[in-house]
């Protein structure tokens, strides 16, 4: 019954783990990007290089703006600086999209437009959506690939037979296959519980979203009531009669007592034009693991408060893991830690994937099947392909010329050109004689173009922008330096990849023969 | 108290405790070409590798308080355990000196930061 049990979930695991890994490697690179998504906009975006404002103020600052801007804007937001984001952003919605601009708050003076989504704007939509915005598609292909991953784990768990013994198991001296299992394995089992709750955290996260049919039953055409209950939100329909608003300043000092100790995450006003208007303000959450922000809203027209947020006790557990999967807090060790865990686990996916193409291989290349040539070629579009296409985006970032019309699309395309670059790459390899059993070549070829545009990308910056390596160590702009310092590290273990790749020819092994007639 | 300090001794203790339970599988002595271990010896590596993961763990929460240092330990035990298996073939020497040497100033660490 047993050995029943692990032959299933080895099927399970084999099959899942092919049809899923690329999109799981796509969710993982990018949500692994995105831990210093805030870095790559300082990166991307020169002109936000700013020193850290002293004090912040919403009347004399982003009120101005925000009236020059949206003077009929239903909605204001106002994103206030922190240690990670020296800019104040400014949102409105315009009727048909959410529109920002970003404001030096040393100077009081608005930006140019950024030209670029950056990774705040790119990266990170990218981890959650796909960037597949028609009717929530993005969403639920996301939650389709994280159950996919908790099946995997728990699938991967019951076919490890010796998994205490395999713990402490990496062999780089033996076959390919076997230094692949071990990697694959030390990479998983380490890894095990951050790999859990971030994949159930990252569910639990859209948990409106994907509740949306039981919430349309329950509230029918009122669904919108449903997040105002959960968030403890104010919201009041316009009395449609003109209106000042107090000032916001004096709210958020307020609000700021009312906490005890917290800086501000957000300001929202909501119908600033109009005798209802309300002030929502958030506390920064830098200081605990739950993303929560213990809102204050105000009456906008006499600074009254109106509410404190009282979340109720399922909201505090979903917030606790929203918290721990999207890091809102100020703790630089978890942080790195956090990007080494996602690197780590893109490195189990896509060792998982090298390990269904290398056991077949020499199988299906003596059956004349060629269906591995293909998996191989996906995977190394998949894995090295979205590294080889990230990095040209980069790069593209410095070659574009500012103010271009649509600049900030035109890198988004260059980064979707590239990947299908990196697919049709490894596909043309697989059909090109002699060397079509070869499965390494394109992954080589790959990572030496990864290894370069990393360097150039590194380069770029410092030509472009003149903040190279050597002066933003020096003057402490630790977010651009530090984006250069992993490109280089980057580049280098790109390099040692592609050489190594050279190195080892594909022979089959006498291990892999045997392996292969166990297995027959 | 100096959470520096903890935090540092914590991620040394953990360091020391993966190495301990590294060095207790027999199948990893095996391939190192390391002595067999009597049962006796073996419980005892196990032993001092979870005692020092415990106090890892402590020292985290004390640097950290209860939310942030579990979360920091089951990442930093994990990553750590990691690099440590992934060096282990290419240097046993440079791994069992660190764990030595982990082993020796993570209490001085805690002991210090307790101190100031």
């Amino acid at each position: 019954m047993k050995s029943g049990l692990r032959h299933s979930m080895d099927y399970l695991h084999t099959w899942a783990g092919v049809l899923f890994s690329v999109l799981l490697f796509l969710v993982f690179f990018m949500g692994t990007l995105s831990v210093f998504d805030r870095e790559i906009d300082r990166w991307m975006m020169p002109d936000t290089r700013v020193p850290q404002p002293e004090a912040v103020s919403f009347d004399r600052i982003a009120l101005p703006h925000l009236r020059q801007l949206a003077p009929d804007s239903r909605q204001w937001l106002v994103q206030y600086p922190s240690p990670r984001d020296p800019v104040m952003r400014v949102g409105w919605n315009d009727g048909k999209e959410f529109k920002t601009r970003q404001v030096d708050v040393n100077t009081g003076r608005l930006l140019p437009e950024a030209g670029s989504k950056g990774g705040t704007g790119f990266f990170f939509p990218f981890h959650y959506s796909f960037h597949i915005k028609w009717n929530d598609v993005g969403y639920w292909l996301l939650a389709i690939v994280s159950i996919a991953m908790l099946i995997l784990l728990v699938s991967g768990v019951i076919i490890h037979k010796k998994i205490f013994a395999d713990f402490f198991t990496f062999r780089p001296g033996k076959s390919t296959q076997r230094a692949t299992l071990d990697v694959h394995n030390v990479s998983s089992v380490l890894l095990l519980p951050f790999h859990f709750i971030i994949t159930l955290s990252g569910l639990i996260i859209f948990v409106f979203i994907y509740m949306k049919p039981g919430i349309s039953l329950m509230y029918g055409s009122e669904a919108g009531k449903v997040s105002q209950e959960a968030f403890g939100q104010v919201i009041r329909a316009p009395a449609k009669q003109a209106g000042e608003l107090a000032s916001v300043d004096a709210m958020v000092a307020q609000a700021q007592a009312l906490w005890g100790s917290g800086g501000v995450r957000r300001v929202s006003v909501r119908n600033p034009q109009d005798r209802n208007a309300t002030v929502e303000i958030q506390r920064r959450p830098h200081d605990q693991v739950a993303y929560e922000t213990h809102t204050v809203t105000f009456d906008g027209a006499t600074g009254a408060v109106l509410h404190r947020q009282n979340v109720s006790a399922a909201m505090t557990v979903q917030r606790f893991f929203s918290g721990l999967h999207m890091i809102p807090f100020d703790h630089w060790w978890l942080r790195w830690m956090y990007f080494a865990m996602g690197l780590v686990s893109c490195v189990m996916i896509g060792t998982g994937l090298l390990l269904w193409v290398e056991k077949r291989r020499v199988r299906q290349e003596k059956e004349g099947r060629i269906s591995y040539r293909i998996v191989n070629a996906v995977a190394a579009a998949g894995c090295m392909g979205t590294l080889v296409a990230t990095l040209s985006m980069l790069v593209a970032n410095k070659l574009l010329p500012a103010g271009l019309p649509g600049r900030a699309a035109l890198e988004q395309w260059i980064f979707f050109a590239v990947w299908l670059g990196a697919l049709i790459h490894p596909l043309a390899r697989t059909w090109q004689p002699p060397h079509c059993t070869d499965t390494r070549i394109a992954w080589r070829e790959q990572a030496w173009a990864g290894a370069l545009l990393a360097v150039l990308a590194v380069a770029m910056n410092a030509v472009v922008t003149g903040d190279h390596l050597l002066r933003t160590l020096d003057r402490g702009t630790l977010a651009v330096a530090g984006t250069d310092l992993v490109l280089l590290v980057a580049a280098a273990f790109a390099a040692i990849t592609a050489r190594r790749l050279s190195a080892r020819p594909a022979a089959i092994s006498p291990e892999a023969t045997s392996m292969m007639k166990a297995a027959a | 108290m100096n959470a520096m300090q903890f935090a540092a001794g914590s991620a040394l203790a953990a360091w020391a405790g993966m190495a301990a339970l590294c060095f207790q599988s027999s199948s990893q002595r095996h391939r190192m070409g390391l002595r067999e271990q009597t049962r006796g010896q073996q419980q005892r590596f196990i032993a001092a590798g979870s005692a020092l993961l415990a106090i890892s763990l402590a020292a985290a929460i004390a640097a950290d308080g209860v939310s942030f240092g579990i979360v920091l330990w089951l990442c930093q035990a994990g990553i750590l355990g990691a690099a440590l298996i992934c060096w282990l073939p290419y240097s046993m020497t440079g791994v069992v000196t660190s764990a030595r040497c982990a082993a020796a100033t993570a209490p001085l660490l805690l002991a210090a930061g307790n101190w100031w």
